[in-house]
């Protein structure tokens, strides 16, 4: 996994407000357009983060499933 | 004009070469070999072309007496740069690019909208162009014009191989002609006879396909209308019922049109002439007068082996790997895997390198087709979603794309082929194992271009001792018959880097010593001052070290 690739610390100075931005724009879509707002917002953090490793690394955190150990290597899909 | 089996006109008369009888069809002895191939497909005949102008006799069977596939007029048709270079070392580039479609730019449209675009030709260091597109047939006839001119190695079409079977020192074939059969005792075989390769089925050799449900079906046209020269990919074409179409020019005013034809389509309908013309109409508007010249309807499946080397037979080309043809990258990693194979198994055969160097190709060669399948199964996934969801992410990806120029990379119609990085070779070391460009060196005030350096070597590996503004202590590496020594750069050079793209490219410092293999491969780099690792280097090179 990436140096650079932190699960665990937070890195977000006041994430309540990121939070509250993400209700705000999903609240009145319905299951379809929210996933394409994800889906677009997805592809445009992954540009801004830049580095192939750590959008990796995030995908595998991501789809790793939380009864599990966060330590174990997801399946590949 | 000609008609084939699917009533198309086909408009190409290909050559017919008459059956070849060997002596041992008549004596029943075994005939002995020194090199055979197997196939004179375009794997095949690079490999037999190569093999000619390194000096080795070989002989080449073929189950045919023509080019091409019979009753197809073309496959493959995208050349990259490196097969360019290749060719050019053999000596049919010059051909290929009269007869051939010369092009750099790449567009991909989503709907009428171009929403990506790529220019090769503005960042070209080599002496070949990006690309030329010619039909497969044209190139494998030209081999066969240049196997002729060589005089080294023999064609003998019409020669059916039946069997294959491992010895320790050699392999035994049996094949069989019009007259009867005969066995070979070769003291080594490689197998380039494709899909169906027999010698793969005797030795009893797994292939892992997949094999997937997308159907596409190729229309090759004729037509006059004025078209630019550039390669146009369809993600969701409105001609074509929103799915992908491919637009490339070939030779003859030809154009290759694929077109997605979708999970559940019946082939062969959607590869009846009447069908495709009207495929064909909706895609070039009423107004347009064309010819079918040839329709096929085709799926792809991906399968590799798990070893390019089994005993005394080396696979390649379609008989070691197949992927999908996205990017050019079957028949341009055919090409690559004869060059890889042919100097390697010539440096044996003279005695400047060990049998062990031949490990490497595997190594090599299988690492490239692993990539290249990786490579072609996600465009391939990208054209064809497995689900709604998979098409919905594809449509925020176009949609992106249209808006802000960060995703238009990801809108996958295909990465064109460009040689692979080798990572994990035996004959290489970790600062090398890529491949180096056609790029133009100085030599008694003359251009000196790489490929044409190392051709002249004559079977060589070249160590190159970079120079500063101090003379460089050449005696750090010896040169010997399997490794040339020269200087490059400083007050007393053999070659110069005039533009300074061979030291960008390695990194390379005045002091070091670069290693580069016939195949324009950097084997590595070591520090001159540092005699043992230039040794390692050099061993490494020849494949010494294991």
């Amino acid at each position: 996994m990436n140096a650079a690739f932190s699960i665990d610390n937070p890195r977000i100075e006041g994430p309540d407000v990121v939070y509250a931005e993400l209700q705000n724009v999903l609240q009145d879509l319905d299951d379809h357009q929210a996933e394409r707002l994800l889906f677009r917002l997805i592809f445009i953090l992954c540009n801004q983060i830049g580095d192939r490793d750590t959008v990796l690394a995030s995908i595998k955190a991501a789809a790793t499933n939380p009864s599990e150990p966060t330590q174990q290597e997801p399946n590949h899909v | 004009m000609s008609a084939n089996a699917q009533g198309v006109a086909s408009g190409y008369t290909l050559p017919n070469y008459e059956p070849v009888i060997p002596p041992a069809v008549h004596s029943g002895e075994p005939e002995e070999l020194s090199v055979v191939i197997i196939g004179g497909g375009l794997t095949g005949l690079t490999a037999a072309a190569d093999f000619s102008r390194r000096g080795i006799p070989v002989v080449v069977l073929d189950d045919d007496t023509t080019v091409g596939v019979r009753g197809a007029s073309s496959r493959g048709m995208v050349y990259a740069q490196k097969s360019l270079e290749i060719m050019d070392r053999i000596g049919v580039f010059h051909r290929m690019l009269e007869k051939g479609v010369t092009w750099s730019v790449g567009r991909t449209m989503a709907g009428r909208d171009e929403v990506y675009s790529f220019d090769r030709g503005a960042s070209n260091v080599s002496v070949q162009p990006a690309f030329v597109n010619l039909q497969q047939f044209y190139l494998e006839w030209f081999l066969v014009d240049r196997i002729e001119e060589l005089g080294q190695a023999e064609l003998r079409w019409a020669n059916k191989v039946l069997k294959v079977e491992n010895a320790e020192d050699h392999a035994l074939i049996e094949v069989d002609t019009p007259e009867g059969g005969y066995r070979i005792r070769a003291r080594w075989v490689i197998d380039a006879s494709g899909v169906a390769s027999v010698s793969r089925n005797s030795l009893n050799i797994p292939t892992h396909p997949v094999q997937t449900a997308d159907c596409w079906c190729i229309c090759d046209v004729r037509f006059h209308r004025p078209m630019p020269t550039e390669r146009w990919t369809y993600v969701e074409a409105p001609f074509n019922g929103n799915r992908a179409v491919w637009q490339h020019p070939m030779a003859d005013n030809v154009w290759r049109l694929d077109y997605q034809m979708g999970a559940d389509k019946d082939a062969k309908e959607a590869a009846r002439p009447e069908v495709a013309r009207e495929r064909v109409r909706e895609h070039l508007g009423p107004d347009v007068d064309f010819e079918l010249v040839w329709v096929g309807p085709w799926q792809y499946r991906t399968q590799v082996l798990d070893e390019f080397r089994h005993g005394r037979v080396f696979f390649a080309g379609d008989a070691a790997h197949v992927m999908s043809p996205f990017g050019g990258r079957g028949g341009n990693s055919g090409i690559q895997d004869a060059e890889n194979l042919t100097w390697k198994l010539t440096m044996v055969m003279l005695g400047k390198a060990p049998e062990s160097l031949l490990d490497s190709y595997s190594d090599e060669r299988r690492e490239a087709a692993l990539e290249n399948i990786a490579v072609t199964s996600r465009t391939a996934r990208f054209l064809a979603p497995q689900s709604d969801r998979e098409r919905r992410l594809r449509a925020v990806v176009l949609e992106l794309a249209r808006q802000y120029a960060f995703a238009r990379p990801l809108v996958n119609t295909g990465q064109l082929s460009e040689p692979n990085v080798y990572t994990a070779s035996r004959a290489v070391s970790a600062d090398g194992g890529f491949c180096l460009p056609n790029l133009r060196l100085g030599h008694d005030g003359h251009s000196l271009p790489l490929m044409s350096l190392m051709r002249d070597l004559n079977n060589r590996l070249l160590a190159l001792c970079v120079a500063g503004p101090e003379d460089v202590d050449t005696d750090v590496v010896q040169e010997d018959d399997a490794l040339a020594v020269r200087v490059l750069g400083g007050r007393n050079p053999d070659l110069i880097d005039p533009t300074g793209q061979l030291l960008a490219l390695t990194g390379a410092q005045p002091g070091d010593v670069l290693v580069i293999r016939p195949d324009l491969y950097l084997a590595g780099r070591a520090p001159g001052a540092d005699s043992r690792k230039v040794a390692d280097l050099v061993a490494r090179a020849k494949g010494e070290l294991q």
